[in-house]
């Protein structure tokens, strides 16, 4: 026992062993490496915890009721944790296996409530584009209005032609399952069907529009490539 | 008779002690001289004996086999089973010597009497619990006797061999005591500049080895004699251990290592880590592994020397499933029951169970001792106006355990007395997950309550002493204060109280 005027309850910093009911708090890492060749001379243990040193021989398990097997010639420091304090586990879910894989058919469909505020969002701001005098927060506001009309203009594109593809597969599988053989669409012919079915549903002067835009698109792409010579 | 193995003459010495001991692949086995001069008797009738005699001169006894070979060359051309057989022989006629003492011709002794004996010598190097010795001795109403000289300060522990006691006390003297007739042989004072905290005796009684808070470990012959200091360690020795049949002695300290120290050579051999605090209790048995508490690291390992590694078995818990909890905060107590079995004590009267398998206890008392008695008002406080409530009654703490080698009885004490303890080995069939019987039976201990002798004083230290076949003589060294410090006071005499306990006549 230790010295006679010591009470039996020490008081100093002293660690508690393995068995508290908090879990063991780990040490930095990088000391774990220091402790490679131990010799009796080498006497610095401050920081070394006891899960460094109890390595069991043989890292193999035998029964998880057995007893631990470990070294009994690695020398340990007087330093002992008291009261150990739980280490707080810090997770990102991005980088988590528990938040599972991507699947953006159901992210969009968890968060399609948003796009029901986003019509009356661009209301808002339109409301005080005309209220503002201040040129620097109109500019500001035409940014954020013409952002968020692109998104969801971009949306509602995609979703057509999420649509037009769907509809397509849909009924290369029922004819799969009479018989056929699946044939797939290269993007181009994809691109051609989305095209086409746009095109249907456009008023005429609208789709004049459409294609004198293409037209002056292809122009320009290919006057690139004509000789400097004959570009006009 | 016409027994071949009667008639054959024999050069070579009997075998050791009659009892094969293996021997570890570091060191060399030492001689036993006592047992080679018992068995070249010339009384005895046969003549192979007269042959031994020749070789009475020739001590040491190697254990290499090649050694023998060169030595006789009439085993030269010897097969490998002729030579286990007679190695088989001589190891018999070894033991119906031994058996053989009053001088019987050897020829008439018992066969049963000797197959009990090849029993017992299988199940001790088995190492497993043989002797059932509980329900053929009466505890009541023991001899009791007290030994005490003037001027005995607390005794810290207590050890014996055969007849023979060793005690060692606060006051840095080293006692030796006879047992039967309840005398004090010799005294050794002035070795140690502390006091004196343990104290071991080697199981043939050769070496006498004492541990202090001055750091040192000091060997004794049998009349005290110092033969040899170690220094080695940095802290306070606080127990000792000797292997059973062997003059290797173990140490534990209060620097957290344990060491091991060879006496035959008279020298250190080397240290074990792994403790987290200052190590209490140590035992061991006849193999060359110790196990050790680690007082309020609650861990109690088991070195296994040869392999340089350790089995950390966890206490600590609370005594779960009872009306009063007390957590276990250290575990002081140990002692090995056989080689896979071995009992602790720990401060909040847990008395536990242990096997090598599992590293919780198999089996546990709580409050062993029972509680305390709750303090007067005048006790607790030194305040004219007292707390209403006093402080609750606390579990005695178990001071000091022992146990026979290889039988199943233990004895703990704490200061209210000794409780004498049995391990029960009982054999139940192994279930499955369902509840359908599996293959195998499965070995469960427990401790079951034997007798319980009140003694005044605190219980420091005890140990069992063995009278022949019919008589235990439980030796509790009882004093004033607590071994380790001075928490408390009794009123009491220091000393050692003798209690004999006799077998049943049939």
């Amino acid at each position: 026992m230790a010295e006679n005027t010591l009470p039996r309850s020490t008081i100093t910093a002293m660690r508690m062993p393995e068995n508290s009911v908090f879990p063991r708090s780990r040490k930095p890492e990088k000391l774990n490496k220091k402790r490679k060749n131990v010799t009796t001379q080498q006497q610095n243990f401050e920081h070394q915890s006891v899960p460094q040193i109890e390595e069991p021989v043989g890292k193999k398990r035998v029964s998880k009721h057995a007893p631990q097997e470990v070294s009994a010639k690695r020398p340990v420091s007087r330093f002992r944790e008291v009261i150990e304090v739980p280490k707080i586990v810090r997770r990102d879910p991005r980088f988590e296996s528990l938040s599972g894989k991507f699947d953006e058919a159901q992210f969009r469909k968890n968060y399609a409530f948003l796009h029901t505020y986003m019509d009356s969002e661009l209301q808002d701001i339109a409301e005080r584009i005309k209220k503002t005098k201040d040129t620097n927060e109109m500019q500001n506001l035409q940014r954020e209005y013409q952002s968020l009309d692109s998104k969801l203009k971009a949306s509602k594109r995609k979703d057509f032609e999420r649509d037009i593809l769907k509809e397509r597969e849909k009924n290369e599988r029922e004819l799969v399952k009479q018989g056929k053989k699946p044939f797939y669409l290269k993007k181009a012919d994809k691109r051609k069907l989305i095209l086409t079915k746009k095109f249907s549903e456009m008023k005429s002067s609208e789709v004049d529009r459409a294609i004198k835009r293409r037209r002056k698109k292809n122009m320009s792409k290919e006057r690139k490539q004509l000789p400097f010579s004959r570009r006009d | 008779m016409s027994d071949p193995f009667f008639s054959r003459k024999r050069k070579r010495g009997p075998a050791r002690n009659g009892r094969p001991i293996k021997p570890s692949p570091r060191q060399e086995e030492p001689s036993k001289d006592i047992a080679d001069e018992e068995i070249t008797d010339p009384e005895t009738s046969d003549e192979e004996l007269q042959d031994a005699d020749t070789e009475g001169s020739r001590t040491t006894v190697e254990s290499d086999d090649q050694s023998v070979e060169s030595d006789d060359e009439e085993f030269v051309n010897e097969t490998a089973t002729e030579k286990r057989r007679r190695l088989a022989q001589q190891y018999l006629e070894n033991l119906q010597n031994e058996l053989n003492v009053a001088g019987f011709d050897a020829r008439d002794v018992d066969k049963d009497i000797l197959a009990a004996r090849l029993q017992e010598d299988v199940a001790e190097e088995q190492g497993r619990l043989y002797r059932f010795l509980t329900p053929s001795f009466v505890f009541v109403r023991p001899v009791r006797k007290f030994l005490s000289y003037k001027g005995m300060l607390t005794p810290t522990a207590i050890a014996g061999a055969e007849n023979i006691l060793y005690t060692v006390s606060k006051d840095r003297t080293l006692a030796k005591w006879d047992a039967t007739t309840g005398k004090r042989l010799r005294f050794k004072r002035g070795d140690h500049d502390k006091e004196i905290v343990c104290i071991a005796v080697s199981s043939d009684g050769k070496f006498i080895a004492t541990g202090g808070k001055d750091r040192k470990i000091n060997v004794y012959s049998p009349e005290l004699g110092l033969l040899k200091t170690f220094t080695q360690h940095r802290d306070s020795v606080r127990c000792l251990a000797f292997r059973r049949g062997t003059h290797q002695l173990y140490s534990g300290s209060a620097d957290r290592t344990v060491k091991s120290w060879s006496l035959d050579a008279l020298s250190y051999v080397e240290t074990l880590f792994g403790h987290q605090d200052a190590i209490n209790d140590i035992a061991a048995l006849a193999q060359e592994r110790c196990i050790t508490t680690g007082s309020r690291d609650r861990t109690v390992r088991l070195w296994k020397i040869v392999e340089e590694s350790q089995l950390i078995f966890r206490g600590g818990g609370p005594t779960s499933g009872q009306k009063l909890r007390f957590v276990e905060g250290s575990i002081d107590a140990v002692a090995m029951v056989d080689h896979h079995i071995f009992v602790t004590g720990s401060d909040n009267g847990t008395l536990s169970l242990w096997t090598l398998q599992r590293k919780k206890p198999a089996y546990s008392v709580h409050l062993a001792h029972g509680l305390d008695t709750q303090l007067s008002p005048e006790a607790y406080t030194a305040e004219k106006v007292q707390f209403p409530t006093a402080p609750k009654p606390q579990p005695r703490w178990i001071t000091c355990l022992t146990a026979l080698p290889y039988a199943d009885i233990v004895v703990s004490g704490s200061w209210n007395g000794i409780k004498v303890w049995r391990v029960v080995a009982e054999e139940s069939e192994r279930l499955d997950v369902d509840g359908v019987v599996a293959g195998g039976k499965r070995k469960q201990y427990s401790l079951d309550f034997v007798a319980e002798f009140k003694l005044p004083g605190v219980v420091n230290g005890v140990t069992l002493l063995e009278n022949g076949k019919d008589e235990i003589r439980i030796c509790a060294a009882v004093g004033r204060e607590l071994r380790g410090g001075r928490w408390m006071r009794r009123d009491a005499k220091n000393g050692v109280h003798i209690l004999t306990v006799k077998k049943k006549s049939v």
